[in-house]
């Protein structure tokens, strides 16, 4: 059981970690077509958008960072799930808007669609289970009672 | 704790490394519009007179740009012609045009962009571009412009910066390839003249 729950821990920390750093790099590679793309979803203040596309994928890498170090790895996981949900509410609002935006989340030409939302929503799972992984390893752990 | 840092400092070195996916243009065509050789800054834009799109970016941005930055030499606009035949009838016949007025000089060049751009919804429909084209330029401009649509060479022209946008794998217009000190970005769509300001401020500051 022990190894089993390494294999999911380090899995999971992987996934996110490589998601976040991957996704942060190719925004602050190409900062102003990550505006474009903000600018797309029209949720922002157009004062907004420059500063928003120059540190959020800053933001991105620091989590993804954080989270392969394993540094403060719940709260920065949680922070991570934080910031996928607010991108899948965004996403959402957007698509609901009849808006044909492009994500700006790997592939900056990538349109959104319900299956951007499906791809995002995925990648909560690690977050979550690296937030709650103590209560469901201690409850994995726990020898069942004999009779 | 230790172990884990030290690849992590590799990963993160190798992907600053990592280059980015960006085509350089060449410099030597295209049409300057303003700025010089020495701005730190350089804009090139592959562009459709005939696309939307392209009319908001040069109303709505390059306009402001070339006012507050190109004037004081920041920022070096060069523009380089890009019809989208299949889609746009006349665009090629307004690229023509334009080509044409670069020959006459960058004044008589920006009066006939600025007509091209701002009667769109006109010549659009009827591709009678020579109207809008006439109502932009001296008419001894307008007749030296007729002159020089009939050289050859402008189709040449035009040809060659099709070319160079394939080259620089152009899948829609506008697109823009930003050079600054030691980097350079690309980008599909409309930047907006408050961000690319943001952008240059941050860049020449």
């Amino acid at each position: 059981m022990t190894m089993t729950i390494k294999i999911m821990h380090w899995l999971c920390r992987l996934i996110l970690a490589g998601v976040f750093l991957y996704s942060g790099y190719v925004k602050a590679q190409e900062t102003l077509q990550f505006a474009v793309a903000i600018s797309g979803y029209k949720m922002v203040p157009e004062s907004l958008i420059y500063p928003m596309a120059k540190y959020l994928p800053w933001v991105e890498i620091f989590l993804g960072l954080a989270i392969l170090i394993g540094w403060k790895i719940r709260y920065f996981s949680a922070a991570a799930a934080a910031l996928l949900i607010f991108f899948i509410a965004v996403l959402a609002i957007t698509i609901s808007r009849g808006i044909e935006a492009n994500c700006g989340c790997f592939n900056l030409d990538e349109k959104i669609s319900p299956l951007t939302i499906l791809r995002d929503s995925l990648f909560l799972i690690p977050a979550v289970y690296l937030v709650f992984e103590p209560q469901l390893t201690r409850r994995w752990r726990k020898p069942s009672p004999s009779v | 704790m230790v172990r884990n840092s030290g690849w992590m400092i590799t990963l993160f070195a190798l992907s600053l490394a990592w280059p980015a996916s960006v085509h350089p243009a060449d410099v030597s065509s295209g049409q300057v519009l303003g700025g010089s050789a020495k701005s730190p800054i350089q804009i090139e834009v592959y562009s459709d007179f005939q696309c939307s799109a392209c009319r908001e970016f040069y109303l709505g941005t390059i306009r402001q740009i070339l006012q507050e930055y190109s004037s004081k030499d920041k920022v070096r606009i060069i523009y380089h012609e890009y019809p989208l035949m299949q889609i746009h009838k006349y665009s090629r016949d307004a690229a023509r045009y334009s080509e044409a007025a670069a020959r006459l000089g960058v004044k008589q060049q920006l009066a006939v962009m600025d007509a091209l751009y701002m009667d769109q919804a006109i010549w659009s429909q009827d591709g009678k571009i020579e109207a809008s084209i006439s109502k932009a330029l001296s008419l001894t401009d307008f007749q030296k412009l007729k002159k020089i649509m009939q050289d050859s060479s402008i189709d040449l022209a035009i040809e060659r910066e099709i070319d160079l946008g394939n080259k620089s794998q152009i899948k829609s217009t506008p697109t823009i390839f930003i050079r600054y000190p030691g980097k350079q970005q690309k980008v599909e769509g409309i930047v907006t003249y408050i961000v690319l300001k943001q952008f240059i401020d941050a860049i020449i500051k």
